[in-house]
């Protein structure tokens, strides 16, 4: 089974799922933290623009926040790893830096297999609406969990 | 994360298309030309339907800001409100080049590391203790943005605050990384309103308040004025932080030895870094000495050139460096205000407004200081005084209340969001840290909204007098 988390701040419901399906079944857990580049190019963007910062700020702004998510990401994944343990569930984890959709797709695409994707509310009707509309396959395989 | 707060920024919640929202600014300037305005010329109506459109887009923003500043250059002369050369004259006004030179002069100083360096000096000589620390984080940010750009001070800082965070063990959930870059962002927020530097918000309302009644603000003046706010709401916000990081168990030694690690890579301070430090302290005694004889933007204009002479600025960095769009946005929303006082639609719309029936100065003043700090919250900074302050200055002139005071009645509880990160980049750059949950900033920044809108009322009524400022 394959969980995706993109959220620091809220991961737990999603992850208590997965961990509760996978100790039915004797699959391996594999949970993917996605760092979506694009977001972050967007975001920084916005700020310069609202802020007034010159690339070189924008360029600051981007490194250190990247370099920052990806330690979070790492620390989420140790606790992940803690928390699988305790539940004497087999797990693999893994940070990824991609787009997300893109990585959902290839995955899909890849595996045929049904997926967990952790996100906001905001993540999840961007996805189904806009992003993924017209890939029927890859949205039967995906179970949106909204973290509060 | 990162899509959900670039989502708040870029577009109003209630507008999910694009194309809705430019048929809603569309409606907008019709409606305002088909409304019955009894006694208002036909280039007021037309003023008013460009002001319309601007404070839509500007509070939406649904287009880049420098993008509607553009529209605005545009429709203005299209539409026959003003001619083209009045237009482009309101353009060119002195505020615009006094930003364009302050940005200018902020490159050296984030170049040549100096900033880096005061940052690292004074967080790792004071942050022994994690209330020290925070204390030192928000003080530092707040005086870093008395002389650069607030937001580009929190994007300095932003990979020490977290390597500081990060060093200290500090997890995602954990009240000490909260409070660390909540420091940041208070600080920037706090500290950007003591001088015309730390937001080009300032210089923007100088202009349109010299445009509209021909009044002046010093640079002195501004920072007298405001310098009270900026002490007490430091004081506070370094109270609710000590409150927050109550209870809160962190090992400082890790970010410690990462500062001091960090210091020493820095060695000794650079040729480059004593001369930008001996600029600015000269620019500065310069705009407080001459700036109201020389104009401010003289001096800014003087100390680039010098900055370039003796080689600490190269305009290598200098085009990357400063955001050329805050040209195009505050010369066009200059232009826009004066085209609003000189068409008559300011005072059209201020005859709608006196309807309402409120006779005290002291309740426009609380309304508009209200309103300046309630539409802060739900769109940049620069748009807020943009849209209100024409019209306050107007309002100011039929109550009889110093176009000053209003002045800074707009302008600097614009620059006090501290509860939603779309008028704040720094509020953003904190929550992009991971370390800052959203409803934290709001559950926290409600005080300080609150707690700013009475001393700033207060600081109006009973030390403006005392200094000058009377209304």
């Amino acid at each position: 089974m394959l969980l995706i988390l993109t959220n620091p701040y809220a991961y737990e419901k999603a992850l208590n799922l997965a961990i509760e399906r996978a100790a039915q079944k004797p699959d391996e857990l594999k949970v993917v933290f996605v760092i979506d580049p694009d977001a972050l190019d967007n975001l920084v963007r916005e700020l310069g623009e609202k802020g007034w910062l010159g690339l070189g700020s924008q360029r600051t702004l981007h490194d250190s926040m990247l370099e920052g998510y990806r330690a979070l990401a790492a620390d989420i994944l140790e606790d992940v790893r803690r928390l699988c343990a305790a539940a004497h569930i087999s797990v693999v984890t893994e940070v990824k830096e991609a787009p997300l959709v893109a990585y959902i797709r290839i995955i899909i695409e890849r595996d045929n297999q049904p997926i967990l994707v952790s996100g906001s509310q905001y993540l999840a009707t961007t996805m189904l609406t806009r992003h993924l509309t017209g890939f029927e396959d890859v949205r039967a395989l995906v179970e949106w969990i909204q973290e509060d | 994360m990162w899509d959900v707060i670039q989502s708040w920024l870029s577009v109003s919640l209630f507008i999910k298309k694009r194309w809705v929202g430019y048929l809603i600014a569309a409606g907008i300037y019709g409606l305002i030309l088909i409304l019955p305005m009894p006694g208002v010329e036909t280039e007021a109506r037309l003023c008013l339907g460009v002001f319309g459109v601007a404070v839509f887009l500007w509070g939406t923003s649904l287009l880049p800001l420098p993008v509607t500043a553009i529209l605005v250059l545009f429709l203005l002369p299209f539409s026959g409100a003003v001619s083209s050369q009045d237009t482009y004259a309101y353009f060119g006004n002195r505020a615009v080049f006094f930003i364009l030179g302050a940005f200018i002069l902020s490159s050296p100083i984030l170049r040549s590391g100096l900033s880096t360096r005061i940052a690292l000096a004074v967080v790792s000589r004071f942050g022994n203790t994690p209330a020290k620390l925070i204390g030192s984080i928000l003080g530092l940010s707040a005086v870093l943005s008395c002389f650069i750009s607030a937001h580009a001070v929190a994007a300095m800082l932003f990979p020490i605050v977290l390597e500081v965070v990060r060093a200290s063990g500090s997890k995602p959930g954990g009240r000490f990384g909260l409070v660390a870059f909540l420091a940041l962002a208070w600080g920037v927020v706090i500290g950007s309103n003591t001088t015309l530097l730390g937001g080009a918000r300032g210089p923007l309302a100088l202009g349109i308040l010299y445009n509209t009644t021909g009044d002046k603000i010093t640079f002195l003046q501004w920072t007298i004025w405001a310098a009270p706010l900026v002490i007490l709401l430091l004081v506070v916000a370094y109270g609710l932080l000590f409150v927050m990081l109550q209870g809160e168990e962190v090992s400082l030694k890790g970010a410690l030895r990462f500062l001091e690690a960090r210091n020493n890579q820095l060695g000794q301070i650079s040729q480059r870094e004593k001369l930008t430090a001996g600029l600015m302290v000269g620019t500065i005694a310069l705009w407080v000495a001459v700036g109201d004889t020389w104009g401010l933007e003289t001096v800014a204009f003087l100390s680039v050139s010098v900055a370039f002479i003796i080689g600490i600025a190269q305009w290598r960095e200098v085009e990357e460096d400063v955001n050329w769009g805050v040209v195009l946005m505050y010369g066009s929303a200059i232009a826009l205000s004066a085209s609003l006082e000189t068409t008559g639609a300011a005072s059209a719309l201020t005859q709608l407004l006196l309807g309402a029936g409120i006779g005290s100065p002291l309740l426009i003043f609380g309304i508009v200081v209200l309103m300046a700090l309630t539409l802060t919250e739900f769109m940049s900074n620069a748009a807020a005084v943009a849209a209100l302050l024409p019209v306050a200055l107007a309002l100011a002139q039929k109550y009889g209340i110093d176009p000053r005071a209003i002045t800074l009645g707009v302008v600097i509880p614009a620059g006090l969001g501290f509860m939603l990160p779309v008028s704040t980049p720094a509020l953003a750059i904190a929550v992009s840290s991971g370390f800052v949950r959203p409803p934290a900033v709001i559950r926290w920044g409600i005080w300080l909204d609150v707690i700013g809108y009475l001393v700033f009322l207060g600081m109006s009524k009973f030390y403006w007098p005392l200094v000058g400022l009377k209304w």
